[in-house]
């Protein structure tokens, strides 16, 4: 029987016979385990907010009592209220294309943005490498019975997928770490080819949608360590004294790349997106309360005047004053180039129509 | 979604100006409210927002929502004057992605929350503000239809009953409150003939849902999500001064930490308002505390409550606001009516 998926090394179709898929060109199998597709040729490192034995023990309670108790025993509150919070997903309200068609959650981690969006109508695809949090996804699907959502097990760098399938690819803190996947190649065009699958496997008209860290969002000028490497300014240097800089301090290369506003078009339009808007999501991109389109200056301006002054004014002195100091660069010519300092990005970048 | 709002926003401001205007020039502001999703629309050269859009996906909140349009469009088709052109305009509503949405024309001007902080110390600006705020809520409850029911049938009112009911499903009562409350009953039910107007009540009435024109003093109310018509009007006000606390006395909330958002995030919600707060609004000897018992006395007057019932009336709006919380009723029970307003 045909499937939906193609191969992910030859991108040709896969035939799937006594729970396995076949390729029809390559002859590649890929195994079925527990009902979830996994495309992987060997597992890749483990990563989670969970060691492995306890996200293997939260898969083993979870199907036995219920994936809500398991979470409440093996998760602190700030991760539970992290992994619940539906509200992670309004950046969707910024996305031209249909965000209830068929959607790509790519790098799923415990299923936060899938169920959000599936719960909105869409047809969600969950993939994410990691196998104790991809059956975690399968068992809270099964549980809740949610009928529109697929969860598949893979790596970015090999995706099963045919060309034009998705209304909309979610890259949510996930690009960051793409240059650890192959050590062969510069991380910025391993990025690079990335983007570039994804943007095959989008629909004509489709989005895709990158939360991410900025490059030089201003705490870092302030000393801040970067969350991926844990070294201080390594952003702010040029990538090869940055990786000099890992390599003596940490033993390691520097491959967590993330980039400026314009370094981020860049890389997207490399990869041949058109129509690429910037939002800054805040206070960050994980965790937003607010999404200020950054080519709109009045925006911005209004936030800073009407939203966020009264909020504050319960805060700390060094805040208020902190914010005073923004609000007064507002009033200057220099007013424009706050955008490129902001914390974090969201951002929707769009395969054109008639690709 | 952009694409959906986009046009949907296209219509409403060709409907309103007579102009459609380009997708290109309409851009959104995302803020996530414990209540709904909203989305401040720009229309290019703007300078301050034109729409409102709030939408949720959670029943409850979606019913809330539904109930704020209703409220609005009832205000808007009423005679209300004075309401009409002090509260946002609804445009449209509908279903869109299984959540439910409403527009409303955007309001603009300072919070009065941040009016507040701004002036706090200076007691004639204050002391005009509340005053304004307390006409404001006479208008609100005069408007529309009012009734005005005996003691006896207050007493024995859904509302209390269900209020009485929920605050002992949630904490218990001890023989002691169970009496006291027995007696404020009493006392109540004994001045027959006297009754207390019901009607229309904002719900959640506090500085941070209402903005002010500075230029004009025009005031302006949002947020009509748990309005309703035969409630008590007179908690709006008494829940008005007790949620005014924090900005009056000016002081630094540690803030609650939710989430991952770091330090700025701590930041971000307003605190609630606790025990002190209730203390200082009431019971404090202040000029603060002094000019919250003068509006109490105004609107009673102006409204016709006999002060006899503020027993009452401090009980409903204890048991039923303020968030529930327990040490607030032990405090009344102990403490009853503040004297200057016996």
């Amino acid at each position: 029987m045909s499937s939906v998926f193609v191969c992910p090394e030859c991108k040709n179709d896969l035939e799937e016979k006594d729970s396995r898929y076949y390729c029809t060109k390559c002859s590649h199998a890929w195994d079925v385990r527990d009902g979830i597709p996994v495309f992987l040729r060997q597992a890749p490192p483990y990563w989670s907010e969970l060691p492995r034995e306890k996200a293997v023990q939260l898969d083993e309670m979870a199907e036995r009592t219920g994936w809500r108790a398991a979470m409440q025993k093996f998760f602190s509150e700030e991760l539970q209220h992290f992994v619940l919070d539906d509200s992670r997903i309004n950046w969707k309200y910024t996305v031209e294309s249909n965000t209830a068609g068929r959607v790509l959650d790519a790098g799923s981690g415990w299923g936060t943005l899938a169920f959000a969006l599936a719960r909105d109508g869409a047809e969600v695809y969950a993939f994410e490498p990691i196998w104790e949090r991809i059956r975690f996804i399968d068992i809270r699907r099964r549980q809740d019975d949610v009928g529109n959502f697929i969860p598949v097990c893979g790596d970015l760098l090999h995706l099963p997928f045919p060309d034009n399938m998705f209304d909309l690819v979610i890259l949510n803190g996930v690009v960051e770490w793409l240059g650890l996947s192959d050590m062969s190649v510069r991380a910025g065009e391993v990025q690079k080819r990335v983007l570039k699958d994804i943007l095959r496997i989008l629909k004509p008209g489709g989005s895709v949608y990158i939360g991410i860290e900025n490059r030089f969002a201003y705490f870092y000028f302030l000393g801040k360590k970067d969350p991926h490497s844990g070294l201080r300014f390594v952003n702010l240097m040029p990538r090869r004294a940055a990786d000099i800089y890992s390599c003596l301090v940490k033993k390691q290369k520097y491959r967590t790349y993330i980039y400026s506003l314009n370094g981020y078009r860049d890389l997207l339009d490399k990869a041949g997106f058109t129509k690429i808007d910037f939002y800054t999501p805040l206070p960050g991109y994980l965790n937003f309360k607010y999404l200020i389109p950054l080519d709109r200056k009045r925006a911005m301006v209004y936030w800073l005047n009407n939203l966020i002054s009264e909020r504050l004014l319960f805060a700390p002195s060094i805040f208020r004053l902190f914010f005073s100091l923004v609000r007064l660069l507002f009033k200057t010519p220099l007013a424009g180039i706050a955008k490129y300092f902001v914390p974090d990005f969201s951002i929707i970048a769009v395969k054109k129509e008639n690709s | 979604m952009k694409k959906e709002i986009t046009g949907i926003i296209q219509n409403i401001h060709q409907t309103k100006t007579g102009r459609k205007p380009e997708p290109e020039e309409i851009s959104l502001l995302m803020y996530a409210s414990r209540n709904a999703d909203i989305n401040f629309i720009f229309i290019n050269g703007s300078t301050f927002p034109h729409y409102v859009i709030k939408s949720s996906r959670n029943d409850g909140l979606k019913q809330q929502l539904r109930n704020e349009y209703d409220f609005l469009l009832k205000i808007y088709t009423g005679t209300g004057a004075l309401l009409k052109n002090s509260v946002p305009e609804p445009l449209a509503e509908g279903i869109l992605n299984n959540s439910y949405y409403v527009i409303q024309s955007a309001v603009n001007g300072m919070s009065l929350n941040e009016y507040l902080w701004k002036q706090k110390n200076s007691k004639p600006k204050i002391e005009r503000l509340f005053a304004q705020v307390t006409e404001w809520l006479v208008g609100l409850h005069a408007c529309g239809d009012v009734s005005f029911p005996g003691v006896e049938e207050l007493v024995g009112h859904d509302y209390i009953a269900g209020s009485l009911e929920r605050f002992r499903q949630q904490h218990g009562l001890l023989l002691e409150e169970k009496r006291l409350i027995s007696h404020i009953f009493e006392k109540c039910t004994s001045l027959t003939g006297i009754g207390i107007p019901l009607g229309q009540r904002h719900g959640d009435f506090s500085p941070w849902n209402i903005r002010f024109n500075g230029r004009n003093d025009k005031m302006f109310v949002l947020d009509w999500e748990y309005a309703d018509t035969s409630g008590m009007p007179i908690t709006d006000l008494l829940n008005f001064f007790v949620v005014s606390q924090p900005v009056l006395s000016g002081y630094e909330k540690a803030g609650e930490n939710k989430g991952s958002g770091g330090s700025f995030s701590r930041y971000l919600n307003i605190p609630l308002p606790e025990l002190q707060d209730f203390q200082k609004a009431f019971y404090d000897d202040t000029w603060q505390a002094r000019l919250m018992q003068k509006c109490i006395v105004r609107y009673c007057e102006e409204v016709g409550i006999d002060t006899r019932l503020l027993d009452i009336l401090f009980l409903v709006f204890i048991l039923d606001h303020l968030y529930r919380k327990k040490d607030f009723l032990t405090f009344f029970l102990q403490n009853g009516v503040p004297s200057s307003l016996k």
